[in-house]
């Protein structure tokens, strides 16, 4: 079986044993997902994220060997970035109070002409617009919706990489659709 | 999830797929592929755990019935217990903690960026870098050398011996 038919467990495993190409095939598959996960959610600096994705995927060389196979890989990935993140930042409620001063800027910028219903959604256009609305959500809406649109997970593996209750998940994931939906009328309505 | 939400959820997903993505620099990605290659210090073999815990069993008992375990016991008892709750400290001994405090968490600090610094390096640019801090702040360098084989488990895997050898 080649390393790109082989499940996420598998290459863990196969890597646990001692067989390197199997660890670049893991990172090949989660580098960007979890970078930009890690990146927007914060909405901190390349630098900053990068100092922090490193520290997760030495966390996760290290902790391989305790993987426990029976579980999915990606939760657990993702859970400890959580970890990192937090630990660096102490908490995402600290990083949205910092985001706050910048948020009326960003709210307005948003609001302005590319708002429109009539304004089309292209290229540079759409890429500050989506910026502006994701740094204008809470940060544990933003969490939970990008890594939702990351990773597509399922409710039960978002709350269980979120440690919060399925239903609280299911909320955050609602609000944040609501606001967005607002942003981004011709994309809902089409 | 309900199918709405599924469905909006799935509408953002393609509308945004087509953005930049962010991603970590080329440098960042060697270095964790560098640290997934390095030999991993290996757990004890369980037989070896096995064998320590037979020999612990044997032990611990032949040492509580010993009479210099059981002197101290009788004299543990004995002893006045232990004032554990320290007298408020008076405000500029509480000023000079917290300034202590502030201090170690700084170097904590400077130590993990050099680390960060110095995982990211090439080799040669942080063989230069640990002597040039070396020459400038010697007991930074020490406790990052320190720092380093802990955190990347190389006790000595990566050539950080010829930098303990004097410069020819």
């Amino acid at each position: 079986m080649s390393m790109e038919q082989m499940s996420d467990e598998q290459l863990a495993g196969a890597y646990a044993r001692g067989d390197a190409d199997a660890f670049d095939a893991l990172y090949a598959r989660y580098r960007q997902p979890l970078f930009g996960w890690l990146k927007r959610s914060s909405g901190r600096s390349q630098e900053e994220v990068e100092e922090v994705f490193q520290d997760t995927w030495l966390k996760v060389i290290r902790g391989m060997e305790r993987f426990d196979a029976s579980q999915r890989f990606a939760p657990w990935l993702f859970r400890i970035a959580r970890n990192c993140m937090i630990d660096r930042w102490r908490h995402l409620a600290a990083v949205n109070e910092l985001q706050i001063a910048d948020q009326d800027a960003v709210m307005n910028a948003a609001d302005g002409d590319g708002n429109r219903p009539e304004a089309r959604l292209h290229g540079e256009e759409l890429a500050a617009r989506w910026e502006a609305a994701l740094a204008a959500l809470p940060a544990l809406q933003r969490e939970a919706l990008l890594l939702k649109l990351e990773t597509d997970f399922d409710l039960d593996t978002l709350a269980a990489t979120l440690g919060a209750p399925r239903e609280t998940v299911k909320s955050r994931l609602r609000y944040a659709m609501q606001r967005l939906r607002a942003r981004f009328e011709e994309i809902f309505n089409e | 999830m309900s199918d709405e939400l599924e469905r909006d959820i799935d509408r953002l997903r393609k509308a945004t797929a087509r953005l930049e993505k962010p991603a970590p620099r080329a440098a960042v990605d060697e270095a964790i592929r560098r640290a997934a290659r390095r030999p991993r210090r290996r757990l004890a073999p369980i037989a070896t755990v096995a064998a320590g815990l037979a020999l612990a069993a044997l032990l611990v008992p032949q040492l509580l019935e010993h009479p210099s375990f059981t002197e101290s016991e009788q004299a543990a008892r004995e002893a006045p217990p232990v004032q554990t709750v320290a007298a408020p400290a008076p405000p500029r001994a509480r000023a000079l903690a917290g300034e202590e405090r502030a201090a170690r968490a700084r170097a904590e600090d400077r130590l993990q960026h050099e680390l960060r610094a110095l995982a990211n390096a090439e080799r040669e640019t942080w063989q230069r870098r640990l002597l040039e801090l070396h020459e400038r702040e010697p007991a930074l360098a020490d406790a990052l050398l320190e720092a380093y084989r802990e955190r990347f488990d190389e006790p000595d895997g990566f050539g950080w011996k010829e930098l303990e050898q004097p410069p020819p």
